[in-house]
């Protein structure tokens, strides 16, 4: 008996250890690649470079393959000198992450993506794309093995994307790449889509979790270790509504309306903008293919649902899940048009059978606008039920109109510090009325 | 199970706790600034600024330090058009989107610091659209178990209408002189801890933290 405790207990904590190590690689694979966004940032190559392991490649659109740090290090050199230049811009907002720690740890990969401003002569221009990178466990140090930048887009500043697509550069002349392009493709016009390095998150294989031996009841340390168990749990289901969301924005960007709604259920819903609710992982479905076009990336379009800043609550009991997130949203087509937008989420996730699955997308719009013409000038106003087909199966659950109006969807989580939840709007907001004449309870 | 056994396992024990509650201060400090962003979004500047501990202090571009929770609630509503909230009047965007965040915990896990990149849009109907770029230091602390904000940095590197973008930016000239007009008659409680020229001027805000593999400092 003793030795069955015994050997309960130990493999319960190796568990744990190797599952909260796991988690700490996950934070350091955030750190590695948002350190390599900083020191892109400001041209600091040298730092860039030192993020990779010896033998490791980089690939950027088409630029051919690059190995090892040393020919990395002159690659981000075909840039300019060491630091950047007055003038010179080169910001890589980095995000949405997608992260696979190996089941043994030594290994990861993830899916991000980067939104680009540069400036080069004067001359203002913007950029997106996808990376699908890998990364090595070396003694404990976390190094970028492998990075392939796909690119989505480029545009001139002054155009917008559509009509001022600019496209990507061959290999260099003057530093020839190690190998050429592992893939061949072009940015807008023309679409690609760079494969996901995981299964779809809801009907994709699951990672196994090893059969562990049951733990007495009476035991102390038994009783210490499934406290641990359940906090490690909360954790990895966080992760789990995280990615689940960014996969969706991934999934729309490409029109992979399949994939997208294969993250519902029979009893989920949808409701996006002002167009009512979509009832279950079929009308979900028609939502996508008769309101949005046909499945697949379509050459002159583009409809990138960038997933930011999630704030994700996990229920005590590991149930349920609410999340609130921004989509920036870069969307239009040569046939439709061109617009900046900028929504919200406030969604419901649901576990079942230990998988994550979208239970309400709850998605108010903030602002639309014309690229041309910026948020300034013209604004789209929300949509309604009968905006575009399909008609919704409920009304909306809630009517608000978008900017230049106001409309606060409400917090899900109470205010992290003082563990209150926000009042209401003042009920001036939203108008021109001196907002301090009218009774407000935020203090 | 021999004591000496049972006491190693529970040694093990202690040590995964206090890793497993790293990891749950590492999310708690990313949820709290994203909590900022949100709550800035919509014009809720009291729940921005009861992120902040008493004694915080708040300090953009060469604004000079605001100390004191009070002081930054103000600060805040006056960087950000002035009216008491909660809400946004007609018109007004003041979009703040908190990104790439790279977050360090103390060894005793009692502080923290975390740099954030800020993608901003902001506006007025019918008078004007920007893009605002910047960088966040910021050190948090944790009081009875709760994080909260200890030190807001923040290094705008620019405000740039959307005609033309940051493309149209001429540099700063005075290096200390680009004081956030908003703040004219509402001056700080310390001169600021560095000055800085903004884009299309090149400024690295130093970096809280070693490179992840060399171990070096970067940028200084």
């Amino acid at each position: 008996m003793s030795d069955a405790l015994e050997q309960a207990l130990e493999a319960h904590i190796a568990a744990l250890e190797l599952g909260i190590a796991r988690q700490a690689s996950h934070e350091a694979v955030e750190r590695l690649q948002r350190s390599y966004a900083y020191y892109a940032d400001k041209g600091l190559w040298s730092a860039a470079a030192d993020l990779f392991a010896e033998d490791a490649t980089w690939e950027w659109g088409q630029s051919g393959v690059y190995v090892g740090s040393a020919r990395i290090r002159a690659a981000l050199a075909l840039r300019g000198p060491e630091g950047l230049g007055r003038g010179d811009l080169n910001n890589h907002y980095t995000c949405q992450p997608i992260i696979t720690v190996a089941p043994d740890n030594r290994t990861a990969k993830a899916r991000w993506r980067s939104d680009m401003q540069f400036c080069r002569e004067g001359k203002a221009s913007w950029g997106e794309g996808t990376y699908e990178n890998s990364y090595v466990n070396e003694d404990g140090v976390w190094k970028i093995a492998s990075l392939h930048f796909y690119v989505t887009v480029l545009w001139d500043y002054d155009k917008g994307w559509v009509y001022g697509n600019i496209s990507m550069d061959p290999p260099s002349e003057t530093l020839p790449p190690d190998r050429p392009p592992t893939e061949v493709y072009a940015s807008l016009p023309e679409v690609y889509l760079p494969a996901y390095h995981y299964p779809n998150p809801v009907t994709g294989e699951q990672p196994r979790k090893p059969t562990l031996p049951e733990l007495p009841v009476d035991d102390a340390l038994a009783a210490e270790v499934e406290a641990l168990e359940t906090r490690l749990e909360r954790i990895e289901d966080q992760r789990a509504c995280e990615k689940l969301q960014r996969a969706y924005g991934y999934y729309v960007d490409k029109a992979m309306w399949d994939d997208v709604a294969d993250l519902f259920v029979e009893d989920s819903t949808l409701e996006i903008g002002g167009r009512g609710v979509f009832l279950g992982k079929k009308r979900v479905l028609e939502y996508m293919g008769i309101g949005l076009g046909p499945t697949g990336p379509q050459r002159e379009q583009i409809i990138n649902h960038q997933q930011f800043q999630g704030i994700v609550t996990v229920s005590e009991d590991g149930k349920t899940a609410r999340g609130r997130w921004r989509a920036f949203v870069i969307g239009g087509s040569s046939w439709a048009a061109v617009n900046w937008g900028d929504c919200l989420y406030e969604n419901h996730y649901r576990k079942i059978d230990g998988v994550w699955v979208m239970d309400k997308l709850h998605a108010p719009f903030t602002m639309y606008t014309l690229y041309t013409d910026g948020w300034h000038k013209v604004t789209t106003p929300n949509t309604r039920p009968e905006s575009f087909p399909p008609p919704p199966d409920l009304a909306p659950t809630v009517v608000y109109l978008t900017y230049p109006n106001y409309y606060c969807e409400p917090f899900h989580y109470p205010n992290p510090v003082t563990a209150k939840e926000a009042p209401p709007p003042n009920p001036a907001a939203g108008g021109v009325a001196n907002m301090a004449d009218f009774a407000s309870t935020d203090d | 199970m021999p004591p000496e056994r049972r006491q190693q396992l529970a040694e093990r024990l202690d040590r995964l706790a206090t890793e497993l509650q790293r990891r749950e201060d590492y999310l708690a400090i990313i949820r709290l600034q994203r909590a900022y962003g949100f709550y800035l979004d919509k014009g809720y500047w009291r729940e921005a600024s009861n992120l902040f501990a008493e004694d915080a202090t708040f300090e953009q571009g060469v604004d000079g330090v605001y100390a004191g929770r009070e002081r930054i609630h103000q600060l805040i509503v006056k960087l950000s058009g002035g009216n008491p909230g909660p809400g946004l009047p007609y018109g007004q965007l003041h979009e703040r989107f908190q990104l790439q965040p790279v977050i360090t915990i103390a060894e005793d896990g009692q502080t923290a610091q975390g740099r954030w990149h800020e993608l901003a849009m902001y506006g007025q109907y019918g008078e004007s659209a920007e893009w605002g770029d910047g960088v966040y230091e910021n050190a948090y602390r944790k009081e009875g178990g709760v994080w909260k904000i200890a030190a807001l940095r923040f290094y705008p590197n620019f405000v740039a209408p959307y005609e033309g973008g940051w493309a149209t930016l001429a540099p700063v000239e005075d290096e200390a002189g680009w004081r956030s007009p908003a703040l004219v008659d509402f001056p700080p409680d310390r001169p600021p801890s560095a000055t800085y020229r903004p884009y299309p001027d090149v400024h690295i805000p130093p970096f809280h933290y070693v490179h992840p593999v060399t171990g070096k400092e970067v940028g200084r």
